[in-house]
């Protein structure tokens, strides 16, 4: 059993990732309550970068299309990575944002901040506070977890997630509010709100917060091997894995606010990267950002385009094709 | 490096797990931790890697407190081997190796080359420079052992403190282990090893014996493991005999019939 996973090969992986990418985002940007087609699209392109007036395929491209094709890349790569980042640092492929409660818990502060913020500016203020309450319960997942063993931790995280959903749920609709998203905003996410507002404020967050924890990646390597052991070979566990879960909570805190609470994006995309690209979170992140985004790019145009012109909420085609597929590999997995 | 504990005790909970001991390993010597199950000997371990802070006492890394050594500061003076080996990692045994490089990565004066270099030169002292690029999950329990104390070698530190650094190993590779170990010391190291083969801690220069968290005994390995004194200590009779074909010694149960 020789590795495959050589630079040369993950090169290859990833620039046929990007490839991919930009065409599932080319085709979303065609596909939905009208086609439109890839001559129509070249028009766009060049009348806005011209300053040539546009017709009304242009409004549609650039005012509702582009910045949700832009969301589902974002909300995608986010999802995937804080999982691959979730499951190095908790040693398990189980630990994702939305089993751990992470995802839950940004919605408690994302509705918050919703509930206080005025319709139609920038959403600072609900990131600020899912990221805080983010951040909040993944450092006090971190403290958990260095007492519990990993089953019982999942479970807590699980039992907690339900709790903050349906806090979230009553909140919402008890205060009835317009600035609130929908219940359904909460439960199972949907990117059909999202303006470009929402995506430069949550860019801002996110971007950074991947970067760092792509910084990480060589100790979260070590952290496979164990906590004493990563501790021993000079990364500060105690001090690092709380570092590392708040900035996990704070990027869960931004992609809520984007697209609501979604799960099994970041189950999957590392548990079927890890084969094909390696286990060093150097690659598995950027790789998880490319293979998420993809994901979501195309289950995000799928939840669009299948019951049109009726919109099935993303986290709802997450699950429903996330579930199976990810309980068919773990049985799979366990009888080889 | 020379390791010297003044004193040290180790208390959870109002239980006395360790102390009050003294004793000091010098540069380039290999000292033995031995000692009945549950005498210490690993905790000891864990509190001369800087890992627990004794309830009293001190350990010191030449003149410097351990304890107030930040963790990359320890990594770079200490390498310790555990006793139990992770088994799901998926990580290749080249990249685990790799990972004793670490505490390194932050020194610019250490090039690609020279990580590179220790990585390939730890893995042959272990024998297992044919299987860089196997998962560590796919492995024997022997294999495991030998990329855990190639990543240690490849940590490269003045001081190496190994738990039970031969277990799950065969006859040849535990001998390959005692002579890589001979080797570290003459190149300067200093080695601490917990050991339960009372064997191999025949060949170590310094041999301490725990009992119940205290020192038994400590001297050259002639000095302490002695018949009467390992009878009392392991509470079985043991004897300890000339090695019939060539000098040195051998310890031995004495079945009871």
């Amino acid at each position: 059993m020789i590795d495959r996973r050589s630079p040369a090969h993950n090169r290859v992986w990833f620039g046929l990732g990007i490839v991919v990418l930009i065409g599932v985002m080319t085709v979303s940007l065609m596909l939905g309550a009208f086609a439109i087609s890839p001559s129509e699209i070249v028009g766009w392109i060049s009348r806005s970068t011209s300053n040539t007036p546009g017709e009304v395929t242009d409004r549609v491209l650039s005012s509702i299309r582009l910045p949700r094709v832009l969301g589902a890349a974002l909300l995608g790569a986010t999802l995937a990575s804080v999982g691959a980042v979730l499951q190095g640092t908790f040693r398990t492929p189980l630990a994702d944002a939305h089993l751990l409660g992470y995802s839950s818990a940004a919605g408690v502060g994302a509705a918050i901040g919703f509930a206080i913020t005025p319709v139609g500016g920038f959403p600072f203020i609900p990131v600020f506070f899912a990221a805080l309450t983010g951040a909040m319960f993944g450092v006090g997942s971190a403290a958990l977890r260095a007492r519990t063993g990993p089953d019982r931790f999942i479970l807590a995280g699980v039992a907690f997630g339900f709790a903050l959903l349906a806090w979230t749920g009553m909140f919402v609709l008890i205060i009835d509010s317009p600035r609130v998203p929908t219940l359904l905003f909460f439960v199972f996410g949907t990117l059909s709100g999202t303006t470009w507002r929402i995506l430069v404020v949550t860019t801002i967050v996110l971007v950074p917060a991947l970067v760092m924890l792509w910084r990480y990646g060589p100790g979260l390597d070590l952290m496979s091997l164990g906590d004493r052991e990563a501790t021993h070979l000079g990364f500060n566990t105690a001090r690092l894995v709380p570092t590392i879960v708040g900035i996990v909570g704070v990027a869960v805190g931004a992609s809520v606010v984007l697209g609501g609470v979604v799960g099994f994006v970041g189950l999957l995309v590392p548990f079927v990267l890890r084969p094909l690209i390696g286990p060093a979170h150097r690659t598995l992140i950027p790789g998880s950002v490319i293979a998420g985004a993809i994901a979501v790019v195309v289950i995000d145009t799928l939840a669009r385009t299948l019951a049109a012109p009726a919109e099935i909420p993303l986290g709802l085609l997450t699950a429903a094709i996330g579930g199976p597929f990810l309980a068919w590999m773990l049985l799979r997995r366990s009888t080889t | 490096m020379k390791v010297h504990a003044s004193a040290v005790r180790f208390d959870i909970n109002g239980t006395r797990l360790v102390g009050p001991v003294g004793f000091a390993a010098d540069p380039g010597s290999r000292l033995a931790i031995v000692g009945p199950n549950g005498a210490g000997k690993s905790t000891l371990l864990r509190l001369l890697a800087g890992e627990l802070r004794p309830t009293a006492g001190s350990i010191a890394y030449d003149t410097v407190d351990a304890t107030h050594l930040s963790i990359s500061d320890l990594a770079t003076r200490r390498a310790v081997l555990g006793q139990h080996q992770a088994e799901d990692v998926a990580f290749t045994v080249e990249q685990v190796v790799a990972m004793g490089r670490y505490a390194h990565r932050a020194n610019p004066s250490i090039g690609r080359a020279e990580h590179q270099h220790s990585v390939a030169s730890a893995l042959d002292a272990v024998d297992l420079g044919g299987l860089g690029g196997r998962s560590v999950s796919s492995l024997s329990s022997g294999e495991r052992q030998r990329t855990a104390i190639a990543r240690v070698l490849a940590q490269d530190t003045p001081l190496l403190l190994l738990d039970e650094p031969t277990t799950a190993l065969d006859i040849r590779h535990q001998q390959m282990v005692v002579e890589m170990i001979g080797a570290l010391a003459d190149g300067g190291r200093t080695v601490v090893a917990v050991l339960h083969d009372l064997n191999l801690a025949t060949s170590f220069d310094r041999v301490l014996l725990l009992s119940e968290g205290t020192l038994s005994a400590h001297g050259s390995a002639e000095e302490v493991l002695t018949s009467t004194r390992l009878s009392e200590v392991y509470q079985y009779p043991i004897e300890v005999i000339d090695h019939p074909l060539r000098s040195g010694r051998l310890i031995l149960p004495r079945p009871a019939t």
